[in-house]
C-alpha cells in the first residue's frame, strides 16, 4: 500500500478544460472521496489517476513513484466501474482471474488468491456463474473481488453504487467500509451522493469545475465549510441561505425584511453584502425576529422538514418532533446566531472572525 | 368484428408471409418441380431424379463445384477478416478518422454494375494498375483473361466491394461493448492482442456469425461479377455454379439442368450454415463448463 500524490494537475479535451490544477496529497490507508455536482470533473480525475485518460500537465505520484506517463496496468491501481464492467462471457472465476491470466501469474499461486478474495467477499460458491446470472449487488462483489486479487496499492472506485437500489446501496456502503477496514487500503471514491461521501470517507475532497474546493473530513467540511458552494453541498436539505447588508449598527438586516438581526461577527464594514448560512436542524420555530410563511410540510416519521418562504427566499427547518402545521400557517423563526455562519456575497468565501 | 388474436395475428403478419411466399418459397418450389423436368424438342417431360443423377457424372459439374467452393474459401475469411479490422479501425478515435470512414464508405454507395465496369476499365492490359505496375516494371498482366488471375481479380472486386458493408455490421457490434470493459481489461493488463482475442472477439460473436452466415449466402450465389467481367471463363476458371446453371438454363435451354443445379447450391447453403450456427453459437455455452 502507498499513498498518492497530485501535483498541478491539469486535463483538457481540446480547448475544453476539465481539470483546472488539483493538487492533493492522500496518506496511506486513507479513504477519500472525491465528491461534487455532475460535470466537475471528479470522475475525469479519477481516470487521470488510474491511467485511461492522459495528463494535460502536472504529475501523478503513486507511493514515492512518478506514474504520470506509466501505462495504467503498471501504476498498481484497480478500479471499480459504475457499471461493474465485469466480462460478461467468463464466469466470476475467469472475471476474477483475468488479470493474472494475462500477466502469466503461476496457476497455484492465483488460485490461491483468488479463493482468499472470494472468500472475503462471499463469493465463493458463485465462482463458476456468469454475471448475468447473478444480483446487481453480487456484480459488486466481483468486480471489488477482480480489483482486491490485483493486490494494488490504490483502489478507485467510479461511483460504485449508483446502479444499486437504495437498501442495497446503504448495505455495500457498510460492506465497503468494513473492508476498507480490513484490507487498510489507499482507496479512492467517486460519488456524486453526499450521504455515501459523508459515511465513507475518512476525507473528503469536494470538487466544483474542475478544482478543488476543500478537502477535509466530512464533519469538519459540514461544521467549518470554507465557501458556499460547499455549505450548500453538504446537508440535505441544504443549508439556508439569507443575503443580508451589514447595518451601521453591525446587525444585518436580511433582504426583503425590516427586522435587524445580530451578527456572529463583529465590526463587519457597514454596507457589506453577505450571505447568513444556517443548518435546517438549527432553524428554531415559534418564536423569534423572522416571519415566515409554511409552504410544505414533510413528515418522515422519525423528523419533520418545513420549508418556508421567508425574506424573499426559502428557509427549511428540520424538527425531531411531529409538526400539525399545514401550508399557508404564518409563524416566526429563529436563526440562533451562534449556529449561523457568514459568507461574503461577492466571493462566497467564508467570512472567518 | 372478430377480435380473436389470431385472427390479428394472421392479419398483421400477412403481408411479410405474403412476399415470403411469392419470392422466396415459390421460386424454391418451381426449382425443385422444374428439376424433375427435362425439355427435349421442345417438350417438357418428367424425368423424376434423372437432372441430379445426371449431374453426378458430369464433369462440367463438378469443375464448377470445384471453383465455387475455392472461391468461397477464399473470398468469405477474406472479407470477414478485412471487414473487421476495417471496423476495428473505424472505431479508433485518432485524427483523420472522418476521411478514413468517408472513403471506405464509398463502393456501397457505387452499383455493383458500375463499379464492375470501372473494375474492367481499372484491370485491362491497358489499364491503370498494368500502367502503374508497368512503371516499377513489372507486368503487364492479363488479370481477367488468364485462367491464373481472373477468379482472383473477382474476388479482389467483390472483396472490395463488399466489405464495407459488413464492416457497417461490425462497427455496430463493437459500439455496443460497453467502452470499460475494454478499460477494465486494460487495467488488468491485457495487451492490445489480449484485449482483442480475450474480450472483443467473443463479445463480438453474435455480430460475426450474421456477418459471415450473409457473406457466405451472397459469395456463394455470387453471379453479376463473373456474367460482366469473364463470363465464366477463361476456360472455365472463374465457372462458379450460378453462372453455371445461368447457362445451362438460359444458354443451353436445359432448365432442368439449371434447376438442379440451384437446388444443389440453396441444399449445400444450407447445411454449411447448420454448420456454422453450431459452430459458432454452442462455443460460448462450453466456455461456461
Amino acid at each position: 500500500m502507498s499513498g498518492l500524490r497530485l501535483t498541478g494537475l491539469r486535463k483538457a479535451f481540446g480547448p475544453t478544460e476539465i481539470i483546472t490544477g488539483v493538487d492533493l496529497e492522500i496518506a496511506d490507508g486513507e479513504l477519500v472521496v472525491f465528491v461534487g455536482p455532475s460535470g466537475c470533473g471528479k470522475s475525469t480525475l479519477l481516470r487521470l489517476i488510474a491511467g485511461l485518460e492522459s495528463v494535460s500537465a502536472g504529475e501523478i505520484l503513486i507511493g514515492e513513484r512518478d506514474v504520470t506517463r506509466v501505462d495504467p496496468a503498471r501504476r498498481g491501481v484497480a478500479m471499480v466501474f459504475q457499471s461493474y464492467a465485469l466480462f460478461p462471457h467468463m464466469t466470476v472465476r475467469q472475471n476474477m482471474g483475468f488479470g493474472m491470466r494475462v500477466n502469466r501469474v503461476p496457476k497455484a499461486e492465483a488460485a490461491e488468491r483468488l479463493e482468499k478474495a472470494a472468500a472475503l467477499l462471499q463469493l465463493t460458491e458463485l465462482l463458476d456463474r456468469k454475471p448475468a446470472q447473478l444480483s446487481g449487488g453480487q456484480r459488486q462483489r466481483v468486480a471489488i473481488g477482480r480489483a482486491i486479487v490485483r493486490d494494488p496499492q490504490v483502489f478507485l472506485f467510479d461511483e460504485p453504487l449508483s446502479n444499486l437500489d437504495a437498501e442495497l446501496r446503504v448495505q455495500m456502503r457498510a460492506e465497503l467500509s468494513a473492508l476498507h477496514a480490513r484490507l487498510g487500503a489507499t482507496m479512492i471514491y467517486v460519488t456524486h451522493d453526499q450521504v455515501e461521501a459523508m459515511t465513507l470517507a475518512d476525507r473528503i475532497v469536494v470538487l466544483r469545475a474542475g478544482r478543488v474546493e476543500q478537502v477535509g473530513a466530512p464533519l469538519h467540511l459540514y461544521d467549518d465549510p470554507d465557501n458556499l458552494f460547499v455549505a450548500g453541498f453538504l446537508g440535505s436539505p441544504r443549508m439556508n441561505f439569507l443575503t443580508a447588508e451589514v447595518q451601521a449598527s453591525g446587525r444585518l438586516r436580511p433582504e426583503g425584511t425590516e427586522v435587524d438581526l445580530p451578527s456572529p461577527i463583529p465590526n463587519l464594514r457597514p454596507g457589506r453584502r453577505v450571505v447568513i448560512g444556517c443548518r435546517p436542524e438549527n432553524v428554531e420555530l415559534g418564536d423569534g425576529p423572522l416571519e415566515a410563511k409554511v409552504r410544505t410540510v414533510e413528515q418522515l416519521g422519525n423528523s419533520t422538514f418545513v420549508h418556508m418562504d421567508c425574506a424573499n427566499t426559502t428557509i427549511a427547518a428540520e424538527l425531531h418532533q411531529r409538526w400539525g402545521t399545514q401550508g399557508d400557517a404564518t409563524l416566526r423563526l429563529t436563526l440562533p446566531t451562534a449556529k449561523t455562519q457568514l459568507f461574503d456575497a461577492e466571493t462566497s468565501l467564508r467570512i472567518r472572525g | 368484428m372478430n377480435r380473436s388474436p389470431v385472427a390479428l395475428l394472421v392479419l398483421t403478419l400477412a403481408p411479410a408471409l405474403l412476399g415470403l411466399a411469392i419470392f422466396r418459397a415459390y421460386p424454391i418450389g418451381l426449382a425443385l418441380y422444374e428439376s424433375l423436368y427435362t425439355t427435349i424438342a421442345g417438350e417438357r417431360t418428367f424425368v423424376g431424379l434423372e437432372n441430379y443423377v445426371g449431374l453426378l457424372t458430369d464433369s462440367g459439374f463438378w469443375k464448377s463445384l470445384r471453383v465455387t467452393l475455392w472461391f468461397n474459401l477464399i473470398i468469405n475469411p477474406l472479407q470477414v477478416a478485412l471487414a473487421l479490422a476495417l471496423a476495428l479501425m473505424f472505431v479508433q478515435k485518432l485524427p483523420g478518422m472522418a476521411v478514413f470512414r468517408l472513403l471506405f464508405l464509398i463502393p456501397i454507395g457505387i452499383s455493383l454494375p458500375v463499379a464492375v465496369i470501372i473494375w474492367r476499365i481499372v484491370l485491362l492490359p491497358e489499364g491503370f494498375l498494368n500502367g502503374a505496375l508497368g512503371a516499377i516494371g513489372l507486368g503487364p498482366y492479363r488479370f481477367l483473361t488468364s485462367p491464373d488471375f481472373a477468379l482472383y481479380s473477382i474476388i479482389a472486386i467483390a472483396t472490395w466491394k463488399g466489405i464495407s458493408y459488413w464492416m457497417i455490421f461490425l462497427v455496430g457490434g463493437l459500439q455496443n461493448i460497453p467502452p470499460e470493459i475494454n478499460e477494465a481489461a486494460r487495467l488488468e493488463g491485457a495487451s492490445a492482442w489480449q484485449r482483442l482475442w480475450l474480450v472483443t472477439l467473443p463479445l463480438l460473436r453474435p455480430t460475426l456469425l450474421f456477418v459471415l452466415v450473409a457473406d457466405i449466402t451472397i459469395n456463394f450465389l455470387l453471379f453479376a461479377p463473373v456474367f460482366m467481367l469473364t463470363g465464366g471463363g477463361p476456360r472455365g476458371s472463374t465457372n462458379v455454379l450460378m453462372y453455371e446453371a445461368y447457362k445451362s438454363g438460359f444458354v443451353f435451354g436445359d432448365m432442368g439442368r439449371a434447376m438442379a443445379i440451384v437446388v444443389c447450391l440453396v441444399a449445400m447453403l444450407l447445411v454449411i450454415v447448420a454448420i456454422q450456427f453450431r459452430l459458432l453459437s454452442s462455443a460460448p455455452a462450453k466456455e461456461a463448463r
